[in-house]
């Protein structure tokens, strides 16, 4: 077979998701086709049919760099901005995304860092920009982002009604983060079949992969629905430094922050913070407070620590 | 012009004559106005030249008339026929008469005859004695909304032989007729509270003490003097089901007062006295405290007592408060023996002695007063009137204790605390002792009559015997606790051990509760701590002489022996 039917073959395979077929042809023609290198690249980068292994992913991104293949380069530049497979640089991701011109996954990105100050300065007018660029294009992304900056009051003047235009324009292309924008809000729409656990759980894999700000989203909206382990995961994202800087302090306030919830679990937790003085003044008081509060729903360790600090 | 006048007309002023509505009350002109109704042949003019009659007790003419109006047929003339024949009233008694009269009543119709009927069936009057047809009769008269009916239903369903009992809807019935103000259902729904009634007993005495008291109010509502007073004293002093709410007191003394009921005076006295659901107005409290007393009424003799004790809008006058004391004792009031025992004891009157200190609280510990036996072990515990004995003390308390009295908690642990660590007593009889106390200084701290102070010297000693290790179930946590509960309200003695807790994990939180101690400071200890702080420079705290010498010296003039002791080296 020539080797541009082969390489379609493995594209079909690889967007039937038959990873397996598709890990093999890719595996042969990479070393010669930028983009089978790339797809292969991708296999790696999310572990499709193998073990994730971001060298290899690296490796591969490299390849179909050098072979001038746009969505390459894009992904190369994650994997710089992730520092995966190679230490962390902004600037060449930057750079990469720069190169890239032509992928709007790039463009995001580019719009990302202007959001956030990364490398470049911060500038939320230049954001904006790339935003309704892509908006133009059908980017629902693109259309969530706009809708949140109104919503927030962001770079765009305060204004709920342009907020919600966008939002539900955003929800229509298929926006999962205007979704997960709504069930945080309290107001599903009826286009979000995902049940609250296949929202934690998108978010809890986020995590996993350490994309903290990808999974706060999914993980505010579960805890939005009083979802226990939502909750538990971002104060843990905090508590034991996942992905993100350890702050105590940090993931004292989330458990405060949904501590209306009534919770035996999270009243527990944060006995224990003050108990042991993490991130706070330690205070045996409002441990017991705390402790008390959990044992009033028979929560047994809320119990058991109450009889521990208070002596009944 | 009258003769233009219509029987509705006619009977309508008849009644306002007969029962006094807006013109001076007087049967006879009614009997001018219901007659001429009745000449019309009117049903309801009948009826109520019969009324006339029979409360002239002429039962003959009285027969006639209703019997002449249910012939024009009105429904309620039968009812009372029927009544008249069962009684024998104008008429040969005739229980069977009676029992058709009422049937022809039904047969109208006439709510109030349904009720009476099912009587009739229920208890075999004139008729077969049938349960189920007095059950459908007395349905059929709570469907109308008699509230008669109701109470029969339910009780029926209750107490009923050949038909089948429904607890569930028998309550409801009950309930509903007793909403409706039938004192009947009322009465009868106490009775099955208060002996409680198989359905109920399943149910905790303390929802059968609610449920009472709820029906006990809403006969208050109907003006029964019992549950008047019962209500107003529940609300006034609160118990177990009864929240305190001067409100609700006063909405019922008031009521009582309405009624010329002594203890409406003695009520609104006190509620005005202490501006318990009124504006506080001594004025008004001592005219109606006056007026009660006057009547004899042992609390408000008291009460009178307690305004010149305590100056309630008079000067203090412990003899005048000894005066109505006395006068109150004369009727064996507790609270005026107690107060009396305590003019002599805190000898606020002329040749006052702990003896008679020691009598009056004696005499009032025989009515089973709990405050009474409170101040009795104070008194045996500081030998007040006799030799002192901590046996009789503990005694004492323990029978305030049991009387639900929660100031002798704290006292008699305080006082097995001493006894302990007095004693050198062994281990085992140290960890006896300890539990006891925690068990009392527990109850007392989470109790809400506790007092303020009281309740801080109970945390800290829990924060010392938690520390002891004699104790079994010592435990640096638990001592934390307590000491930490204790200096969060503001008890300097227990800052200072939250700084000797806190110096070495947390030394900026240690400084911060020494300082805090150092504010208000209750011994040198606190002080001299801070000074050795800045003298030395621990905990991060830089050096500072003058401020030390300023702590030493402040600690000095607390005769804190170890302050003196440096003071007097560096000279």
């Amino acid at each position: 077979m020539a080797k541009i039917e082969l390489l379609d073959k493995a594209k079909e395979a690889f967007l039937a998701k038959n990873y397996r077929d598709a890990f093999a042809l890719l595996k042969r023609l990479a070393p010669s086709s930028p983009e089978a290198a790339y797809y292969l690249g991708l296999m790696y980068y999310q572990g499709l049919n193998t073990a994730i292994d971001d060298n290899l992913a690296f490796l591969n991104f490299r390849l179909a760099w050098e072979g001038l293949h746009e969505e390459g380069i894009y992904m190369l530049g994650r994997m710089y901005e992730e520092g995966r497979g190679v230490d962390r640089n902004y600037e060449q991701a930057f750079k990469l995304y720069q190169a890239a011109h032509n992928s709007d996954n790039a463009k995001l990105r580019i719009a990302n860092f202007y959001e956030y100050g990364k490398f470049v300065e911060k500038s939320l007018t230049n954001a904006i920009k790339i935003y309704n660029e892509l908006q133009k294009k059908d980017n629902a992304f693109a259309m969530y982002k706009i809708g949140s900056f109104y919503f927030n009051g962001d770079g765009l003047k305060k204004d709920l009604n342009n907020a919600y235009k966008w939002l539900n324009k955003a929800l229509l292309a298929g926006s999962t983060e205007a979704m997960n924008h709504f069930r945080i809000i309290g107001t599903k729409s009826k286009n979000d079949i995902r049940t609250t656990q296949e929202v934690y759980q998108a978010g809890k894999a986020l995590v996993d992969k350490g994309f903290i700000e990808e999974a706060w989203p999914y993980l505010e909206a579960s805890a939005s629905e009083k979802y226990l382990p939502a909750i538990i995961t971002m104060h843990d994202v905090y508590k034991l430094g996942l992905g993100v800087e350890k702050d105590l302090y940090k993931a004292f306030q989330i458990l405060k922050k949904y501590e209306s919830y009534d919770e035996a679990q999270i009243y527990y937790l944060i006995g224990k913070i003050y108990e042991y003085g993490e991130g706070v003044d330690s205070s045996y008081v409002l441990a017991a407070r705390y402790y008390e509060l959990g044992a009033l729903s028979s929560h047994e360790a809320s119990i058991k620590a109450l009889k521990e600090i208070r002596g009944y | 012009m009258v003769n233009l006048m219509t029987p509705k007309e006619l009977n309508d002023i008849g009644d306002q004559y007969f029962y006094g509505q807006g013109v001076d009350k007087n049967i006879e002109v009614a009997f001018t106005y219901y007659k001429r109704a009745a000449d019309q042949n009117n049903s309801i003019g009948l009826f109520n030249v019969g009324k006339y009659f029979l409360i002239k007790n002429n039962v003959k003419d009285a027969f006639n008339y209703y019997l002449k109006s249910a012939e024009a047929g009105y429904g309620l003339a039968y009812v009372k026929l029927s009544e008249m024949n069962l009684h024998g009233q104008g008429v040969k008694k005739n229980k069977k008469k009676a029992f058709k009269m009422l049937e022809e009543a039904v047969k109208l119709q006439e709510i109030e005859s349904y009720h009476l009927l099912g009587k009739y069936y229920l208890h075999g009057i004139g008729v077969g004695k049938n349960e189920e047809k007095a059950k459908s009769l007395f349905e059929l008269s709570a469907q109308n909304n008699n509230s008669e009916g109701m109470f029969l239903l339910g009780k029926l369903l209750l107490e009923g032989k050949s038909i089948k009992n429904d607890f569930e809807s028998a309550f409801f019935h009950l309930d509903k007729a007793a909403i409706n103000k039938n004192i009947n259902a009322i009465n009868y729904l106490k009775d099955l509270y208060n002996e409680p009634h198989a359905y109920l007993k399943k149910k905790s005495t303390l929802y059968r003490q609610e449920m009472w008291f709820y029906y006990d109010e809403l006969l208050a509502s109907l003006d029964d003097v019992g549950a008047l007073m019962r209500t107003a004293y529940a609300y006034y002093y609160g118990n177990e089901i009864v929240k305190i709410n001067f409100d609700k007191a006063v909405k019922y003394f008031k009521i009582l007062h309405g009624l010329d009921e002594v203890d409406g005076y003695f009520g609104m006295g006190v509620s005005f006295m202490y501006g318990q659901g009124v504006t506080l107005d001594y004025e008004r409290a001592r005219d109606y405290l006056v007026i009660a007393a006057n009547r004899n009424h042992p609390k408000a003799k008291n009460a009178l007592g307690d305004m010149y004790r305590l100056g309630k809008g008079v000067e203090v006058d412990y003899a005048k408060a000894r005066d109505f004391y006395l006068e109150a004792a004369k009727s064996n009031d507790e609270d005026a023996l107690i107060n009396l025992g305590l003019l002599h004891y805190r000898k606020q009157i002329k040749n006052a002695t702990d003896v008679l200190a020691l009598q009056f609280m004696t005499k009032a510990s025989e009515m089973n007063n709990s405050g009474a036996f409170y101040w009795l072990g104070i008194f045996y515990d500081k030998a007040i009137g006799t030799e002192r004995s901590t046996d009789l003390a503990k005694r004492n308390f323990e029978k305030a204790i049991t009387l639900g009295n929660v100031g002798a908690k704290y006292k008699l642990a305080q006082l097995i605390y001493d006894e302990t660590n007095s004693d050198k007593a062994g281990r085992r009889k140290v960890d006896k002792n300890f539990n006891i106390i925690k068990d009392l200084l527990i109850d007392y701290i989470n109790n809400p009559l506790s007092q303020d102070v009281n309740v801080l010297y109970s945390l800290y000693l829990l924060g010392e015997m938690y520390a002891n290790p004699s104790f079994s179930e010592s435990s640096p946590k638990v001592s934390r606790y307590y000491y930490e509960s204790a200096a969060e309200r503001n008890f300097a003695k227990a800052m200072v051990r939250m700084y000797e807790i806190l110096m070495t994990r947390e030394p900026k939180r240690a400084l911060y509760w020494l300082k805090k101690a150092s504010e208000k400071p209750a011994d040198g200890e606190g002080l001299y701590l801070l000074a050795k702080v800045y003298d030395e420079g621990l905990l991060g705290q830089l050096k500072d002489y003058v401020k030390a010498q300023e702590y030493y010296r402040k600690a000095a003039e607390f005769n804190y022996q170890p302050a003196i002791v440096k003071l007097t080296m560096q000279k």
